[in-house]
């Protein structure tokens, strides 16, 4: 119960208002005798939102599978510094420098994973009133949610205890259900409305044959040592890389499936796993053949002196490249046509006539 | 008609009260994604009707400051004018008039009002830190120690966060930069005796 002129009560969660990849506005929530305030940081000037209890209409929590990206992306690390780190030993004799210094970034790595996994799955949380509804980024983790929102519940039905009982009646609770429809969907008379864009996926289909020419050509790079080929399969890596991010742009707020989507996303996370991979084995070749590599042409060149018969890693890699591109260029354009034969593309908008106003 | 239909955080699809109050999450109808949402009182409330004041009918009645043709109902607290049903503004038990309100919260003086701040204690203290963090920058304490020393002594009772604080940051921020023009000004007597 709100009593006056009670001292500001911190609610659990500190977040980050996602601007662009690197945001320096934190965010933070407080209990204020009849409000709520929430405060944005951005290291030099503060700004507040107030939400009086009484105006609070709903709050809304979505569970998001950014914890678990999060952890999958950090397990992949762990295990791709592991491999190298093992690899690097037995292959390539790195020895207690090399091993030092791949366990220290697995341990690194090690922690963020411990930490992300015991702060639990992650979630979006609006706050609603009459005239808009608020992302709340402190909220950023069910448990934080939960209890943020025990503690905002007895101050928001005091200052709403006065409002008449509304009309239609509340739904019942219903119990929890069972692992096999573990979260069910209720059913409702009117079909929702939908607010997304039609999206008719042109990226989506570029990225998918460049995704499928790209596996062409890598599983032609397993046998043809050429210059040529290795400078092709890096333009249609980064044309990928380019496709991918324009995919998933056009996809946000849009109306492509979850599948599809999962799809541009794999993509993402496996040219990013390529990027790396890359990256470290530019850095074994140029060790390895004792170059020092001034420009791109003479990485295209060193990259393409190594034959993939010769070296496990690297072949292994190609035919893992190969398949992937292969699997996920298929089952885009798969997904990508039943997409376009769920919902074709809306006609025109025909132009507005003038018509004749009959007088009265 | 109420709209007594929610969004969505993730897809924005709309759904409706068979979703409300649950104890456990549900799944979107639109993304599948978890949802919860806890629905209070307010949202069934339709939106208030706000007064416009009315005509003034008797003559001799008093009148609004704003609107001359409507009676006058209460006076500002702050400027004393004569407010109509429509100009007053009613903010934490004071009646206010909108000029008066917004002179408060420019001036500061209405804090419930005001939804930004600079923190002055912050930017000193970033400006005698940042310069000594990245060594190359070292040389630019020579500007940015007088700045932050300034900023402190300038604004030192200058309201900061809504978040009670203390002066800790102003603090540190002067002694670090009176520590930087200490350092510079012995690196420019051991420079000039040589």
């Amino acid at each position: 119960m709100a009593s006056q002129n009670q001292p500001l009560r911190r609610l659990p969660g500190r977040g980050r208002k996602a601007f662009g990849v690197v945001s320096a506005t934190s965010t933070r929530l407080y209990l204020e005798d009849d409000h709520l305030l929430y405060v944005a940081n951005d290291r030099f000037t503060e700004s507040y939102m107030r939400f009086y209890f009484r105006d609070i209409q709903a709050l809304l929590l979505c569970r998001t599978n950014s914890a678990k990206n999060v952890n999958l992306f950090l397990a992949v690390v762990i295990g791709f510094v592991s491999l190298v780190g093992l690899l690097g030993d037995y292959s390539w004799n790195w020895g207690g420098a090399g091993l030092a210094v791949c366990g220290s970034i697995t341990f690194f790595f090690l922690i963020l994973l411990i930490i992300n996994l015991a702060r639990g799955p992650s979630c979006l949380c609006h706050l609603k009133t009459a005239v808009h509804t608020e992302e709340l980024p402190s909220l950023n983790r069910v448990r934080v949610a939960h209890k943020a929102f025990a503690l905002l519940r007895p101050e928001i039905d005091a200052a709403q205890s006065q409002l008449a009982a509304p009309e239609a009646p509340a739904p019942p609770l219903v119990q929890a259900s069972s692992a096999a429809a573990q979260f069910p969907t209720p059913s409702f008379a009117n079909q929702p409305s939908r607010l997304r864009k039609h999206e008719p996926g042109r990226f989506h289909e570029i990225l998918c044959y460049v995704l499928l020419a790209d596996s062409a050509f890598t599983a032609l790079d397993i046998f043809y040592d050429s210059i040529w080929l290795t400078l092709l399969g890096s333009l249609l890596g980064f044309g990928a890389l380019a496709a991918t991010v324009m995919a998933l742009v056009r996809q946000n707020e849009s109306d492509i499936g979850r599948a599809l989507r999962a799809v541009t996303w794999g993509s993402l996370a496996y040219q990013g796993l390529m990027l790396i991979f890359g990256f470290g084995f530019t850095i074994y070749l140029a060790v390895k053949h004792q170059v020092q590599t001034d420009n791109q042409w003479e990485l295209v060149r060193l990259w393409s002196m190594e034959s993939a018969l010769d070296s496990p890693v690297l072949l292994w890699t190609l035919m893992f490249s190969t398949a992937v591109s292969l699997a996920l260029g298929l089952a885009g354009l798969i997904l990508l046509r039943e997409h376009r034969r769920r919902s074709p593309t809306p006609p025109p908008l025909d132009t507005p006539t003038e018509t004749p106003v009959t007088p009265v | 008609m109420l709209d007594l239909t929610l969004a969505c955080p993730q897809c924005r699809v709309r759904f409706d009260e068979a979703f409300f109050n649950r104890p456990d999450f549900t799944s979107c109808p639109g993304c599948g994604a978890p949802i919860k949402a806890e629905v209070f009182p307010a949202f069934f409330q339709p939106p208030a009707v706000g007064q416009s004041g009315e005509n003034i009918l008797v003559e001799g009645e008093s009148s609004c400051f704003y609107h001359p043709q409507k009676k006058a109902v209460i006076p500002c607290e702050s400027c004393g004018r004569f407010l109509c049903a429509l100009c007053d503004v009613e903010m934490k038990g004071q009646h206010l008039c909108p000029a008066c309100v917004e002179t408060g919260k420019k001036k500061g003086k209405l804090k419930h009002l005001q939804d930004q701040r600079v923190l002055y204690d912050d930017i000193a203290l970033w400006l005698t830190i940042l310069p000594m963090v990245f060594f190359p920058f070292l040389a630019f304490t020579a500007l940015t120690a007088p700045m932050a020393l300034y900023v402190s002594i300038r604004h030192w009772n200058a309201p900061t966060s809504l978040i009670p604080r203390t002066k800790l940051r102003f603090v540190i921020a002067t002694v670090l930069a009176s520590l930087q023009i200490l350092g510079w000004a012995a690196v420019i007597i051991a420079f000039t005796r040589r």
